[in-house]
């Protein structure tokens, strides 16, 4: 067994017997001094964390960071009072997913340049600049503490990686200590060091509980290092790729420990902030390593711009087709345009990169992420019945006219328009509230806000001023295809050929087209999304556009913007719950349509026809992003020349303003046949929608989800 | 106007690139092993699947001839009467499909050309296949002029029995013949196709005389041309006229058993085994034993 093979089985040993005690420490970090101000109180918890967690280093680990430590064994003495720590911990609180903690990309530059001394030596000249100003020093006071806390973090593992040395002798733990031991305060010299130093810091958040912390550039970031290290003869192309892989590795642990997934984005390829072509050999070098590694968890996106070298995205593809679903592939000629809708440089939009699945983001300048489902087909629904909902009768909307009293098309859309601004109103007030309920000064993130420019400068929080560009949220839109494929219906057999009115076809839905079978057959043989047919795909481009104009006229609370997505992830499943029958001749609480996808099974004209219809909506409109899901049949990557054939679809795609577009390799055989005998299949990852995971470890009906993705044919 | 079966999109098995590929119905030739038997009559076509029927007696109301009846509550079809009108098709019944679409020339041209920025990218283009393109051959040479006016690049899937002086009109419009070779032995191709193969590689000869290209396609089925013989007549086809490019071997597969019972046809060569890959690519090793010109899967 090669000694990554046998440090991945180590990866994914489960902690058997084990408890997740970081409460233990965080509580001990409060408890240390419960009357200082609540910013030094969570930079204590934070740092204690980081002193006191213990530093597992694997035997065969080149790049050590390990999460391991976080978990101790049953019995052990201090696990008694995990309890008390734990609820003294809840007193303090969190910020959570919709109150920018996570899905974040840092800004890498400073830590790369100057090191941990670096960034000290930020927060000491920033005191200066802001002596005086008490509450600022204080965050500054705060930021010194977790970023000593971080170096205590280093300088453990360097401990750590000696002591193993010391037991076992193997020279890549002393070459590991020896690089955790420059950067424990220093600037990183080589590639080794700044990837090491990466690593840490990566794990720290982990270590806050932070989810889907993303390395944003990885390749723009660590190019100078690789050039260096490659001239000066110190580095090779595959030593290079051993690095980066032992530490991606570690993000199995997210399973086989915490028994979850990871989403960290690396986003290789894409312009660079001058406008230039930015696929260098690091690019492929990374994209190897998350190959070699093979697992859910690096969530690998490849931006792809116009030039870009056709063999790239053949390397890309080919990974894509040994079915591991990455990358995932972003057009940077929509994706830019689409962020420069909302102020940022043209630099800073070159540079975006994504967090999470797909939500692009402004690296190390913005808050963290933000995102929550949107049900658009429901509103439809309660278009065609007054307001109200069709599952309970209740009037859940404002009141418009009943399908009796709409006579036209243009009626029908302005009704269902009226439906959703109260829904994005409803939305966004939830999504206000949440926001508000944690209070600036209260729930102050120091560790993170290091990492966001000019946080330090500024001497603010991160949420509190501190970055650059004002925080974002993604209003994420569910089922364009059931929400088109509804309108076309209603369209063609009500207001074209009148084969019945508006009211018996609401009834027909509240029945759930029980009875009503010849009805169900001409509704699913309408037009549909996914066809290249304008007749349905019009009211796909109408719905970005809807959602478009009604989202843009909020701010978030501190003034940031509302995207749009359309990128469902597998929420297409439980919005799909909430929705009475459709005009499409979906049936009650069936998932609606995945992200951009067309509904399931819809799109029969092939793939081009797809994706023409599917590249009609204008996607600058869409600055969180989207997700497209197709699936290939294995011998589209069987030869070179199949392999140029979806590069030239892909880049057609493109062209017309595809936004991006990810794809798996299975066939429906392997899929069934997983399904049956999952034991058979335990490592087969399938791109599930912004990211992949291991299909036997998905629901049953998220597993169904993927094998009723109609696989194009060749 | 012209008798079209079908449109597809995303080819790419039927010449460089991505391709639409636009069936024509009507083929001289009747194959034993046809996979497209739907393409085979200039006729329009009713294919029903009995395992499918509902039973809900609506194609008997419809139906202008008569042709559908029920007995003892069984659907009965009698193909004598049916008129290929296509009344009793639609999406209320699952068990009927109509195969043949009249269509203007500019309509099948204007539908390829909606996939255009997919054949730039990829160096693709436009198929014309069957049935036998040469069948419909005013229609074909229409296709021909239309698309090579919107810039199309053409290939023509042949079965190469036609009239020389035909051949020679298309010749200048189509970049790339998929040409057809069947059967080295003149009389078994005219026992498994029902014409000699005289025709054919004179035609072969003629255009590639007048410097047309080709790849050679070779359907392979076992126990009928899987052997040496015809290998090496296929490399001697290749290896005697310049233009042709390529060899492409494509294994028998079952499709047209069942698509023959939809269509009320005898398959007459019953149960052939699906050769697996392995049985494949050793055709492939033999054939390219005996040339030089490159052999793949078609």
């Amino acid at each position: 067994m090669s000694s990554f093979d046998s440090l991945k089985k180590s990866v994914f040993a489960p902690a058997e017997g084990c408890v997740y005690a970081v409460a233990l420490w965080k509580g001990a970090g409060f408890a240390a001094d419960l009357n200082v101000p609540i910013p030094l109180a969570r930079a204590n918890a934070t740092a204690e964390i980081f002193r006191s967690c213990p530093k597992h280093v694997y035997r065969d680990d080149l790049v050590p960071g390990s999460l391991r430590g976080a978990f101790l064994p049953e019995g052990a003495p201090e696990l008694g009072g995990l309890s008390r720590a734990k609820s003294l911990c809840d007193s303090f609180g969190d910020t959570g997913f919709w109150t920018n903690r996570d899905h974040f990309a840092p800004s890498w530059k400073r830590l790369l340049e100057g090191g941990i001394g670096g960034i000290l030596a930020d927060i000491e000249n920033s005191e200066k600049v802001h002596a005086g100003d008490g509450e600022k020093l204080m965050f500054l006071e705060a930021c010194r503490r977790v970023m000593t806390g971080f170096s205590d973090l280093v300088a453990g593992y360097a401990e750590s990686a000696r002591e193993l040395y010391a037991r076992t002798g193997e020279e890549e733990l002393r070459l590991a200590a020896e690089a955790l031991d420059r950067v424990t305060l220093g600037a990183p010299e080589s590639f080794r060091q700044a990837w090491q130093i990466m690593w840490l810091a990566y794990n720290a958040f982990c270590l806050e509980e932070r989810y889907a912390m993303a390395f944003g550039r990885l390749d723009m970031y660590l190019e100078p290092f690789y050039n260096k290290d490659i001239a000066s003869g110190a580095l090779t192309r595959e030593y290079a790729t051993e690095l980066i892989a032992s530490a991606l590795i570690k993000m199995g642990e997210k399973t086989s420990l915490y028994n979850g997934d990871e989403v960290s984005n690396i986003a290789i390829g894409g312009v660079r902030r001058d406008g230039s072509g930015g696929v260098c050999e690091l690019s492929r070098v990374i994209l190897d390593a998350v190959h070699k590694c093979n697992i859910p968890g690096p969530n690998l996106s490849a931006r792809l711009y116009e030039g870009i070298p056709d063999e790239f995205v053949d390397e890309c593809l080919k990974v894509i087709g040994t079915g591991l679903g990455y990358p995932a592939l972003m057009n940077d000629r929509v994706n830019i345009p689409a962020l420069r809708r909302y102020g940022y440089t043209e630099e800073d939009c070159r540079d975006y990169c994504m967090v999470g699945c797909i939500e692009n983001f402004i690296q190390g300048r913005q808050p963290a992420w933000s995102d929550g489902r949107y049900n658009s087909p429901k509103y439809l629904e309660l278009a065609l019945n007054g307001g109200k909902c069709m599952l309970t009768g209740v009037q859940m909307g404002p009141v418009t006219p009943d399908a009796e009293n709409i006579g036209s098309m243009e009626e029908l859309l302005c009704a269902l328009r009226v439906q959703m601004e109260y829904g994005a109103a409803e939305y966004v007030a939830r999504f206000r509230n949440e926001s508000e309920r944690y209070s600036l000064s209260h729930y102050v993130q120091p560790f993170l806000s290091c990492f966001c420019d000019d946080c330090i400068g500024r001497g603010l929080d991160i949420r509190a001023g501190g970055a650059v560009y004002p925080s974002v949220h993604g209003a994420v839109a569910m089922g364009i295809g059931t929400f088109a494929d509804s309108l076309a219906a209603v369209e063609k057999l009500v207001f074209n050929e009148k084969y019945l009115s508006l009211g018996e076809l609401r009834d027909a839905l509240i029945k759930n087209f029980e009875g009503c079978e010849e009805l169900r057959a001409r509704l699913l043989a309408a037009p549909k999304y996914g066809n290249d047919d304008d007749f349905a795909d019009k009211f796909a481009v109408l719905f970005v556009r809807l959602h478009e104009e009604i989202f843009s006229r909020y701010r978030t609370f501190d003034g940031g913007y509302y995207y749009i997505a359309i990128a469902s992830n597998v929420q297409n499943i439980p919005a799909g719950r909430e929705i009475a029958a459709t005009p499409d001749g979906r049936l009650s609480r069936e998932p609606v349509s995945d992200a951009a996808s067309p509904m399931r099974g819809m799109d029969m004209s092939g793939p081009t026809a797809s994706l023409l219809s599917v590249s009609k909506p204008d996607y600058t409109l869409v600055a969180c992003g989207t997700v497209l899901n197709q699936k290939y049949p294995p011998e589209m990557f069987a030869t070179k020349e199949n392999i140029a054939r979806l590069r030239s679809l892909i880049t057609a795609y493109f062209r017309r303003g595809g936004q991006e577009i990810q794809i798996n390799s299975v066939s429906r055989d392997i899929l069934t046949d997983a399904m049956e005998n999952p034991e058979n299949w335990k490592n087969l990852v399938v791109r599930v929608s912004g990211f992949s995971a291991f299909y036997t470890r998905l629901d049953s009906a998220v597993q169904h989800d993927i094998l009723m993705r109609t696989e194009q044919k060749v | 106007m012209g008798t079209v079966f079908n449109i597809q999109k995303f080819c790419v098995n039927d010449g460089p690139g991505i391709r639409t590929s636009v069936f024509l119905k009507g083929c001289p030739l009747r194959c034993a092993w046809c996979h497209n038997p739907e393409s085979q009559r200039i006729a329009f076509e009713l294919a029903y699947d009995g395992d499918k029927c509902l039973g809900c007696g609506r194609c008997v109301s419809l139906c202008p001839s008569g042709a559908h009846w029920f007995a003892g509550g069984k659907h009965e079809l009698d193909r004598e009467l049916c008129l290929g009108c296509g009344s009793c098709v639609g999406p209320l019944c699952p068990a009927t499909e109509l195969f043949g679409k009249e269509m203007s020339a500019e309509a099948v041209i204007a539908e390829v050309m909606r996939d255009s920025i997919f054949y730039e990218t990829s160096g693709g283009g436009m198929t014309l296949t069957g049935g036998e393109p040469m069948a419909q051959f005013d229609f074909t040479m229409e296709l021909l002029r239309l698309g090579k006016e919107a810039g199309l690049h053409i290939c023509m899937e042949t079965c190469g029995f036609s009239s020389a002086e035909k051949y020679a009109l298309c010749a200048e419009y189509v970049d790339l013949f998929l040409w057809d070779w069947k059967l080295t032995d003149r009389e078994l191709h005219k026992m498994y196709t029902g014409v000699y193969n005289d025709t054919i590689i004179d035609n072969l000869r003629l255009l590639d005389s007048m410097g047309a290209k080709f790849v050679l396609r070779c359907p392979v089925i076992p126990g009928i041309n899987d052997n040496d013989g015809h290998f090496q007549g296929i490399a001697h086809v290749a290896n005697s006229h310049s233009g042709v490019t390529a060899v492409e071997v494509e294994p028998y597969h079952p499709l047209g058993k069942a698509k023959s019972e939809r269509l009320g046809r005898e398959y007459s060569i019953g149960d052939i085994e699906f050769p697996d890959n392995a049985r494949a690519e050793e055709w492939i090793a033999r054939i390219a034993s005996f040339t030089d010109k490159p052999v793949r899967r078609g």
